[in-house]
């Protein structure tokens, strides 16, 4: 019983080490050569060697990208090998550390559509976020199918998913509605400055599902 | 080496009363429940956590061993993982079953969480707060347990102390590793502090209308510059309880860290910005689960204190109080 202290101290010190450790950015986003061609980082790179090259270091985007690779493989090497044995206690402790939140704005985000047609034309029924449009919104805007709508941006599968979803809720609760529209509208989002001038950044159609009864 | 060690184990070896895991307890079992609730009211257990196969919105592969035990995000599963975490939960709240209902109300909600796509880091932070809870001696006052050990739903018993000091750090460790993950140069002067405006341009996390920003831009970028400043450099915070902790010493730093408790800069700080998220987003309960892990900062007695001086205050304003004075 006087070892229980030290058994203690121990398997504390494990526990430390595992949360510091796994804190540590995630490797699976930086070994997705996928996600390095997306808008965000490219802009995000573009954006930093911008400002390297104004505080004159001799850089550009490609060099800047291939040199950042380069650390980011050898840092991921590292840090899977260290983390490796401490993956059990992890699974089953449950304490992972996706400590991500809010790493870099969307500044082309997406905004969902829901139009139903009654044989007069097409009219909004659901706008993400509209005080206005809110038909299903009780469960399009709860913050798990945010979640959804937010990644569905980059997957079209999962639009389709929820398209699926709406366009069956709506043909069951429009029964006069001759079609039902979905879409996913993307837009650049305006800078400080036109948007004080009271301008709305126009949409464009990126996804889009049409049903017809 | 042999001192850091002999610390070490002195440090993990201190006990306190259970007040501040107690008041912990309940606040993560709160949490845990009310997401439930909001699930169960907005009906989207069957849409996002029931496989495809049986009328969800997407194929669910979770990899959490407790679902895959029981045979997948079937409609029947799912509902009885919902109504399990709801149970387990409000027992954890009220403090009845000890650790094991902890740790049962955590897996419920794990295996719940991990079906589909819909999961935050939110759900994370649930998990970490639970899992040391359920390390910890998470009953031993205001508690179910404590009433029908002893007749009292408080209890001066003491527990080990570690669990809340790795409950502070937990919180420093999400601070200091989202600061230093926020790599957008719009964090930063060199984008001129301007992540919280196009954050706020995006839907998916608006809560209201936020044609605001455009004049309020400088507002923006103020913020943005307190929440980069106050994550990268929230480690800081050990530094102020050691200094608690071992007050002798000389320096200038030393006396004015004596002097002043940074704790409630940090605590105004850290629920204001948790409360101007919570004003400005709709980011479900990440505000109310870190605000949750701010009562860990707090010692028992100073707890107690509050305590007291909330009753205080209620008797004071009794009506019949009232007329008596």
């Amino acid at each position: 019983m006087a070892r229980w202290p030290q058994v203690r101290a121990a398997l504390l010190l494990v526990h430390v080490v595992a949360v510091v450790l796994l804190a540590l950015p995630s490797p699976h986003r930086m070994k997705d050569r996928a996600r390095w061609q997306g808008q965000r980082t490219q802009r995000e790179i573009a954006l930093w060697a911008e400002r390297l090259q104004g505080w004159g270091v001799d850089t550009d985007p490609k060099r800047l990208e291939a040199g950042l690779w380069d650390a980011a493989q050898q840092y991921v090497g590292l840090r899977e090998t260290i983390a490796e044995p401490l993956s059990p206690y992890v699974a089953v402790a449950g304490v992972v550390q996706p400590w991500g939140m809010f790493r870099s704005p969307q500044r082309r985000p997406g905004e969902l559509q829901v139009e139903v047609d009654d044989g007069h034309g097409y009219r909004l029924v659901y706008v993400s976020r509209s005080p206005e449009h809110r038909y299903l919104a009780e469960q399009l805007d709860h913050n798990r199918f945010r979640k959804i709508i937010g990644r569905a941006v980059r997957q079209r599968p999962l639009f389709d998913a929820i398209a699926g979803f709406v366009v069956e809720r709506a043909a069951a609760d429009f029964p006069h509605a001759r079609r039902v529209r979905v879409t996913m509208m993307r837009f650049d989002s305006l800078p400080p400055e036109r948007r004080a001038a009271g301008e709305e950044a126009p949409r464009q159609v990126h996804f889009r599902r049409e049903w017809r009864r | 080496m042999k001192r850091a060690w002999a610390w070490w184990v002195e440090l993990t070896s201190r006990r306190e009363r259970g007040t501040t895991l107690a008041l912990f307890r309940i606040a993560v079992a709160a949490v845990m429940v009310t997401m439930m609730l909001s699930a169960m009211r907005a009906g989207i257990v069957d849409i996002l956590w029931v496989d495809a196969a049986e009328g969800g919105i997407q194929s669910v592969a979770s990899g959490f061993w407790l679902l895959d035990l029981i045979g997948g995000a079937t409609h029947r599963n799912m509902w009885g993982l919902v109504v399990l975490t709801l149970l387990f939960g409000t027992a954890m709240m009220l403090g009845l079953g000890g650790r094991w209902t902890v740790l049962a109300a955590v897996w419920c909600y794990r295996a719940v969480s991990s079906a589909g796509h819909g999961n935050g880091g939110y759900d994370a932070m649930i998990f970490n707060g639970a899992w040391l809870l359920f390390l910890a001696e998470p009953t031993a006052t205001l508690s179910l347990d404590a009433r029908l050990k002893s007749g009292k739903w408080r209890s001066d018993v003491e527990v080990s102390a570690w669990p809340r000091y790795l409950l502070i750090l937990q919180l420093l460790i999400i601070y200091t590793a989202t600061g230093l993950q926020k790599s957008s140069a719009s964090w930063t002067f060199a984008d001129g502090f301007s992540a919280l405006y196009w954050f706020l341009q995006d839907p998916n996390w608006q809560r209201w209308d936020t044609s605001w920003t455009g004049s309020g831009y400088p507002l923006t970028q103020l913020a943005t510059a307190v929440v980069w400043h106050f994550e990268v450099f929230a480690g800081l915070l050990l530094l102020v309880y050691h200094v608690r902790a071992n007050p002798e010493g000389k320096g200038r730093w030393r006396a004015w860290l004596r002097r002043v408790d940074c704790r409630k800069i940090f605590t105004a700080i850290g629920l204001g910005m948790h409360a101007g998220i919570a004003l400005l987003m709709d980011m479900g309960p990440f505000s109310w689960i870190s605000m949750a892990f701010y009562i860990n900062l707090w010692s028992p007695e100073e707890w107690e204190q509050v305590g007291s001086w909330v009753i205080q205050l209620a008797r004071d304003r009794r009506p019949g109080k009232a007329r008596a004075t």
